[in-house]
């Protein structure tokens, strides 16, 4: 077993000791971007825990810039090893501070808040993470069932819309998945119903209703167009809603002309 | 189950495929328990343990093995895997400096194997004191 592969990254550490010593801007946008690719496969490896692989990646990012500024040379450590660590440990916080954001059933949600009350008094107890036996037998439960809801912490946070699993080449986001009312339906339906309520109206409260609410005209213009005063306009098309509205009730609510 | 030098181990053969990784997740996590180790260490370990056997399957082409070794040892445990397959043509340097950064970052010891077509095999071991 060796480590001793080429390794691309030794001219990006020859620049990680020049930026020590320069601080120049433009070699830090490079050396960042040169790591970029460690804070992509942290935030890959984190994923599916619950949070969105863009937010796992914005959080190691700026990780990845913090352990640049904090970063000493001197001290005979590679920025990789040293600022991978640091990933790794804001990614973490990120987890331990996002609270659950979806209600489990009951059982489930209870013993899993049990659980992670469990593991904070223990922690604080014995100044280190206890053990899955320890919570085990802290809580009165088997040690596959502690495990069992360690498993489920990552299946309480919600996927995203957008998510795909990425796991094949046709994968589609998680939204596309989702039923939708069928919008062509109702349109066909509500065209259906109003051409036989407007089949109620005269030539001229026709023209009106088709000019306001198909062609979008205002009253005044619909005044202009039909040569009428604009008070007119709005007694009529008053007068032709009711007699539609009767009509699709099933009444005749058309009253005087 | 194998006895072999007071260490405890568990070998298993897995296809080399994405899906599998649960199963060795699920595992690393088990096994961890039998050892007593703390949650964060367990977490640390089965993230290394992904991350290696990702790093194989994504170097071996499909129809592969995977041959994984757990050990169980007194305040320490080890994983071992080895790709059993044909190579994906191109070893990716970049990905495997990438990998082994992180596993190191993870767990007490990591080490690649590494040949001509990319790396064949992964070692990692974790320090379960407390």
């Amino acid at each position: 077993m060796l480590n001793t592969h080429k390794s691309p990254g030794a001219e990006m550490e020859r620049l990680c000791a020049q930026y020590a010593r320069g601080r120049d801007p433009a070699l830090r946008e490079r050396i960042i971007a040169g790591h970029l690719n460690i804070a992509a496969a942290l935030a890959a490896r984190y994923n599916g825990r619950g949070v969105e692989y863009d937010d796992l990646y914005q959080v190691a990012s700026l990780a990845l810039v913090k352990a640049l500024d904090r970063f000493d040379p001197e001290k005979g450590v590679k920025f990789s090893t040293f600022a991978t660590p640091t990933m790794i440990g804001e990614i973490k916080n990120y987890f331990r501070d996002r609270s659950r954001s979806i209600r489990l059933p009951r059982n489930s949600g209870a013993m899993l808040a049990a659980l992670e009350k469990c593991v904070d008094e223990l922690m604080q107890e014995m100044h280190r993470a206890p053990t899955a036996e320890e919570l085990a037998r802290r809580m009165g439960l088997g040690v596959e069932q502690v495990l069992e809801q360690l498993e489920m912490r990552g299946a309480v946070r919600p996927v995203s819309l957008d998510y795909t699993s990425q796991e094949g080449e046709n994968d589609a986001p998680m939204e596309a998945f989702l039923g939708f009312e069928e919008k062509g339906y109702s349109e066909f339906e509500n065209n259906e119903t109003i051409q036989s309520a407007m089949a109620a109206l005269d030539g001229q409260e026709r023209e009106l209703i088709q000019m306001r609410y198909f062609e979008g005209l205002s009253q005044r213009q619909a005044a202009e167009r039909m040569g009428v005063s604009q008070m007119s306009v709005s007694r009529m098309e008053r007068r032709a809603l009711s007699k539609m509205r009767g009509q699709m009730e099933g009444t005749d609510g058309g009253t005087s002309s | 189950m194998e006895q072999r030098n007071a260490c405890r181990a568990i070998e298993m053969k897995l296809p080399a495929e994405k899906d599998m990784l649960l199963v060795v997740r699920l595992t690393a996590s088990g096994i961890l328990t039998r050892c007593g180790a703390m949650l964060d260490v367990m977490d640390d370990f089965k993230i290394a343990v992904e991350e290696a056997c990702s790093l194989l399957i994504a170097q071996t082409e499909s129809g592969g093995e995977l041959h994984l070794r757990f050990e169980m040892a007194p305040g320490r445990a080890s994983f071992e895997a080895h790709c059993q397959g044909k190579c994906v043509s191109g070893a990716d340097l970049r990905q495997q400096e990438t990998a082994l950064c992180i596993l190191e970052a993870l767990v007490t010891e990591a080490r690649l194997e590494c040949g001509d077509e990319g790396v064949r095999g992964v070692y990692l071991a974790a320090s379960l004191g407390r």
